[in-house]
Order: structure tokens, then sequence, then C-alpha cells
């Protein structure tokens, strides 16, 4: 018989929980022999829901009522599955599976060990988010005994990468662009991604050449007001360094997926950057890294899971990196504690490795990161293909096989069948 | 002829497959020059069932129906219009092996004994009752009424093309099983849609635009009148043993000659009722 498996996840919203959680969701309907899949959408913070018509879409909306029906009729489930932060996660079946994106710092809160540990399996998306999680520890003092006990993750949590997509036939996108060549950045608009001190470094560092950078972003939806006020903020930023050659492009609401990857694959654009302070697993890099893009990027986080290989070699344009305390405005009780830490770029590093970058392009340079990204990039396919990433998954979640007897679930039903 | 129509509730009550029937029957017997008095099973007592001690009862669903009111009508013109087993405690054959409870679980069994027919809608169904109160009053009606309006709306439907989709139910109700139905989707790869709740002519446009109804009732279904539609919509059905429709021979028709069948079967039930009343046919099928 077929485990009925409960997704709780912001499976239709437009955010990196979300695209874990279709990930998530298109694993286990890659095992239909052993899953029967039951949702509950959950909100994403301020993110904006997904408005696309598809197949996928209409299974989801087909399944998410048919979990209210079942839900209704008392129905139990045998597995929970839980994409979302650990303080969330809750024990609603026999069986309760954390998935979390993990943490972009060098620690995680207690509320996570906790929460972990009432968990009966975890699986996160980087093995930096892995090795943070698990070496956390702090102390608890028991209150009747007034005993310190140490708290630590009892539970090793699982790695699963995400796959890589494959189109066939992208748009071609109206985008103007005035030079040839341009870096893109995708990027939300927060602190964490540290967008404003990109921008400023590619600024100083190409103030009267011919480039671009093309920075797609968003503070939270893809609407018109979140627009005007990305591009008013970016405006005065922007200012502050008087007249330069060098162009800013903003690209602000909703793309499709085949979309931005469209953008990868631009003719004038040549090179990825980022360099945020951390990444659970930098999915934005990751697209631009298996879509051929060279990519300069902070060498610390989820990141380095695809940016480096098995064999332990780079294929990125390394910047260097301090690592210290996370800044005062971006401490969230219970998810990005105080007394954390993450990668500060640094500033000359960041501009150099643009440079060195810009050189090899423009100069054709053979053994470089940028001639090689084509390369590395069918490495990744083959690494990473859907195949494997949903293999891994489903490993993952640990189910026994030959528990599953779905032809004797069948013969059971004496289903007949008239034309 | 003069009939009183007992049920726990009528179709201003709610919209169920008994309600809808007895609801149709009413209309055919006062057309046919009869005159059909309705009561709710709560508010019958004994001198409403003196004052009407002449008249033919006809008692369909009669949960609320007082241990009084069914003895006193036990020396009266009945006939018992059987929608489920109310001559089980659980009201539930498949609790039991072979669908045959424990004499000890057999509720009403005078009542059922007494009245000049207990009307089954199909043979699967007769033969559960049969089973289990050993009765030779029972009674295979061998379908169930549709209005005309419908059936003309239901022939309307059998002519529009078909999606390669299988069409579900979805139900709030437990043994209706929804979810056996998806997973049965699942498990053979079948694309499906779930047909959600909805006023009973879109509901049934719905129902009627996918080639296949999936429906794996948990508890014997007496006839199941959504199966009976699909066939009527031109639609293949994929069940389980346990839907008193597909036992018919009839089942193997679909489209308009299924309709005309049931069309047909708005003479036929009615007569057959007005038969067992007037003593001249008790002819177990």
């Amino acid at each position: 018989m077929r485990k009925k498996i409960f997704l709780r996840a912001p499976l239709l919203t437009r955010s990196g929980y979300g695209e874990q959680s279709r990930f998530a969701l298109r694993a286990l309907r890659s095992r239909k022999d052993l899953f029967d899949i039951y949702i509950q959408p959950l909100q994403w913070g301020h993110t904006s829901w997904l408005n696309i018509e598809s197949t996928e879409r209409e299974w989801i909306d087909q399944t998410i009522e048919k979990t209210i029906g079942y839900a209704q009729q008392g129905g139990q489930f045998d597995i929970s599955l839980q994409v979302t932060i650990p303080n969330e996660w809750e024990r609603i079946a026999p069986v309760n599976i954390g998935y979390t994106a993990g943490i972009e710092t060098n620690r995680v809160a207690p509320q996570w060990i906790q929460k972990g540990n009432e968990m009966d399996k975890i699986i996160v998306v980087s093995n930096h988010a892995k090795q943070v999680y698990e070496n956390s520890n702090y102390s608890w003092v028991n209150e009747e005994t007034q005993q310190e006990h140490p708290l630590t993750l009892n539970n090793p949590a699982k790695v699963v990468n995400y796959p890589v997509k494959n189109y066939e036939n992208l748009p071609e996108l109206d985008i103007k662009l005035d030079y040839d060549f341009n870096f893109l950045v995708i990027a939300q608009f927060g602190p964490r991604k540290n967008l404003l001190n990109t921008i400023k470094w590619f600024i100083e560092e190409f103030k009267d050449e011919d480039v671009g950078l093309v920075v797609k972003t968003n503070l939270a939806k893809n609407c018109l007001m979140d627009r005007e006020k990305v591009f008013e903020d970016l405006r005065g930023f922007i200012s502050q360094f008087g007249e330069h050659r060098c162009k800013i492009y903003l690209l602000h609401g909703d793309m499709t997926d085949e979309e931005i990857h469209s953008l990868y694959v631009h003719p004038q654009i040549k090179s990825f950057v980022a360099l945020p302070h951390g990444e659970g697993f930098g999915l934005p890099i990751y697209e631009a890294a298996y879509s051929g893009l060279p990519v300069i990027s902070t060498g610390w986080s989820g990141q380095l899971d695809f940016l480096v290989d098995e064999e332990d070699q780079e294929h990125f344009y390394n910047v260097s990196y301090d690592i210290l305390p996370v800044q005062g405005e971006v401490v969230w009780d219970g998810v990005l504690i105080k007394e954390s830490m993450w990668a500060y770029a640094r500033e000359q590093s960041a501009k150099e490795k643009m440079r060195e970058c810009y050189e090899d392009i423009t100069s054709k340079k053979e053994g470089s990161f940028a001639s090689l990204s084509h390369e590395y990039a069918q490495e990744l396919h083959e690494r990473f293909s859907e195949e494997k990433m949903y293999k891994k998954f489903i490993d993952a979640i640990g189910v026994d096989e030959e528990e599953f007897n779905v032809e004797a679930w069948l013969d059971g039903l004496n289903v007949q069948e008239i034309e | 002829m003069k009939f009183v129509l007992i049920a726990d509730f009528f179709v201003e009550h709610i919209l169920g497959g008994g309600e809808l029937n007895n609801e149709e029957l009413v209309e055919i017997l006062k057309s046919n020059g009869s005159e059909v008095t309705k009561t709710q099973s709560h508010l019958v007592d004994e001198s409403f069932i003196e004052e009407n001690r002449e008249h033919n009862f006809i008692i369909a669903n009669f949960i609320n129906l007082s241990e009084s009111c069914k003895n006193l009508l036990q020396d009266k013109n009945y006939v018992i219009y059987e929608h489920d087993h109310k001559y089980l405690r659980t009201r539930n054959p498949a609790d039991y092996d072979k669908f045959i409870a424990p004499k000890e679980e057999i509720v009403n069994y005078q009542f059922y004994k007494n009245a000049k027919a207990v009307l089954c809608q199909s043979r699967f169904h007769k033969n559960i009752v049969e089973k289990n109160l050993e009765l030779n009053n029972i009674v295979n009606l061998a379908g169930n009424l549709w209005t005309h309006e419908t059936l003309e709306f239901l022939r309307q439907i059998s002519k529009v093309p078909k999606t390669d989709k299988v069409s579900i139910m979805s139900s709030p109700i437990p043994h209706k099983n929804t979810s056996t139905a998806i997973e049965y989707c699942d498990a053979k790869n079948r694309e499906y849609e779930l047909i959600p709740q909805l006023p009973y002519k879109q509901f049934l446009q719905r129902l009627g635009a996918n080639h296949k109804l999936a429906f794996f009732p948990g508890t014997p279904e007496t006839l199941s009148r959504i199966v009976v539609e699909a066939r009527m919509m031109n639609m293949g059905t994929i069940t389980n043993n346990i839907v008193g429709a597909t036992h018919e021979d009839w089942f193997k028709l679909k489209g308009e000659p299924l309709i005309d069948l049931m069309e047909s079967k708005r003479t036929e039930i009615p007569q057959k009722i007005i038969g067992i009343f007037n003593e001249d046919i008790i002819n177990p099928q």
C-alpha cells in the first residue's frame, strides 16, 4: 500500500522555498507507486503567488481539494514532509520529515535544534546547511535538577541539492542593452544579498567603460508599487556616483522560469555576479552556472556545492571574504540570531574578480574559468540531473520499497472497468 | 389511489439520491391521478396513521419514525421503499462477512416482514436484504427515477465529445471514498478531474465531459445514481464490485439506449408499486 504523504509547503509562492517545495513535489510525483500525495500550501513571507496555468498547477489544485476532503473525513497521513524553516516543524504524522533550505550564517538558533530533534528525518539543500546545523551547539539547564545538558542535533541531516532544469526553446527576451558586455545579478533587494555593494563596486570598477550590470530584483513582490520603490531607491543610490559611462539596468516583475533562463544565455550577458553574505544553496547562481555563464561569487556557503566539483576544484571567480557578525538589522528572533556570523565579500577582491572575469572574456583567455564555463555546465547537467536528484530525494525520505505492493492493493479493490 | 409517503427528509430538506427518487415517484403518481401526501417521519404520530388507515403508505427512510408508529402500521397497507439497509443496526452490510450480519444485529424485522413489499433498487441490493432477512416480500425495482427533464439533459450531454480524463466525484462523505479513486488513478497513471459539489446540472456537465467515472464506494451502493448517470452520459465506469447498478443486465447499455430504458422506468416502477398495493403482483426478480 502506498504511503499517504502530507506535503506542507509554500508550494505556490515565488520564493526559494517555493522552488524547493516544487522540487520536493516533483520528486514525490516521480514515484506515484510509492506515495499518495496530499498538499497544504503555505504562505511565504510577503512573496507573490504563482499565477501560471499548467498541468502541474491543475494537478496541485486538485490535490489541495482532495486534501481538504480527506482531512474533513478525519483522514490520517503516514508521513509529513514539512518544507519550511525548522521553527515551524511539528509532529503531525507517525513519521515527520523536516526539509529546510537551512541557514545562511554559521550558526542555527537553538529552537532549530529542538525542533530538528522532534523530527524523524531532516533534509537540507547544501553541505553548508548540514554542517552548520550539525555543528551548532548550545546547552540547556534542567530547571528541576539545575543540571546543564548539551543541546545538539541528534538527527543527521541529509543533503539533497536541486536538479538542473532543461528548456528546449527558450523565449527571446525583448530587452535592450547598450553594450555587448553585461554582468547579471539576480537577488532580492535585502541586506543578505549585498546588492548595493555589488552595484557600488561595479560602478567604481567600470565607471568609464562600455559595460553594463543587469539587476533583476524586487523588495518582496513583483508588483508596480514594489518596482517604484526599488527604482527610486536605486536611482537615489546611483546618483552619488556622479557621471559614469557604465550602465545599470533594473529588471523587475514576473518572469517565467523560461524567461529567467533566457537571461542566462542572452548574447549580451556575459557573466553572473553574486556577492551574498550567505546562501542556503543559491539557486540563481546555480542556474547561471549550469546555463554556462561564468560566475563571480563569494567563496563561502551553499553555492560551493556546485561551484566546486567533486574533485574539489573551483569553477568560479572566488571573491575572498571575512567572516563577521551579522548586521543588527537582519537579526530575526529564532532564525537569524545575533551571535551568528556570515561572509562579507572584500571590496578589493570583488573588483579584482569582476575585472579578471571581464578580461578573460574579452581576451578569450584559454583555460580561464570563463572559457571553460560551458564545459563545466555540461558536468553540472550530468551531476545534478533530474533523475539523480529525484532519486536522491526519495532515498533521503527513506521508504522501504518492499512495503509497497501496489498490485496487491489494486487486486483488493476488485476493479470492474466497463467501456 | 391515495398514498402517504413517509420519509426522514424530502428534496426541500436535502438533495440526496433517495430524496430525488422519492420526489419523482410522488410527481408521477400525482400525474397519474393519485393523491399523495408527503410527511416527514418525525411528524408522524398514531393519530395520523389512524386518520390515513385506508390509504397506501410508502415508507422510505424512516429513522425518525417512532416504534409505536411502526407497530401501528403493521396491519395497514404499506411498502418499504428501501434506500439503504435500515434492518441493520449499523445500516452498513459491509461491516459483515459476505454482507450477512449476525442475527443480533438485525432490527425492525417485523416491520419489514409485515410490509406488502420491500422495494429494492437493484438485484445486488435485493440479494443482500434477502440474505439478511430471509423474507419473500422483497422486490427488485431494477432502477431509479429521474425527471423527464433530467433525462433529456443527460441525453444532450451523452452526445458531447469526451476528454481522455477520468471523472472523480469530490465528496466529503467518507464512504464515497474519493481518496481511493484518486489513488487508483495515480497508481494507474490515469489523468483525472475532481468534480466538486456543484448545482445538479453543472455537476452533470462537468462529470460528463470526461470519458470515464472512477468510483469505489466503501459501503454497498443500493444502485448508485451517479454511476447510472455516468452511463447515461455515454461514459465508461471504473468501480468496485459493490455498486448495485453494475449487477443489472441493463448496465451494459449506455447513452441513449439507457436513457430510453430509464424513461420507461418512469412508467414501470410506479405501476409496479400500484400493482403491489392492488395485490396483483409480487414478483421478485
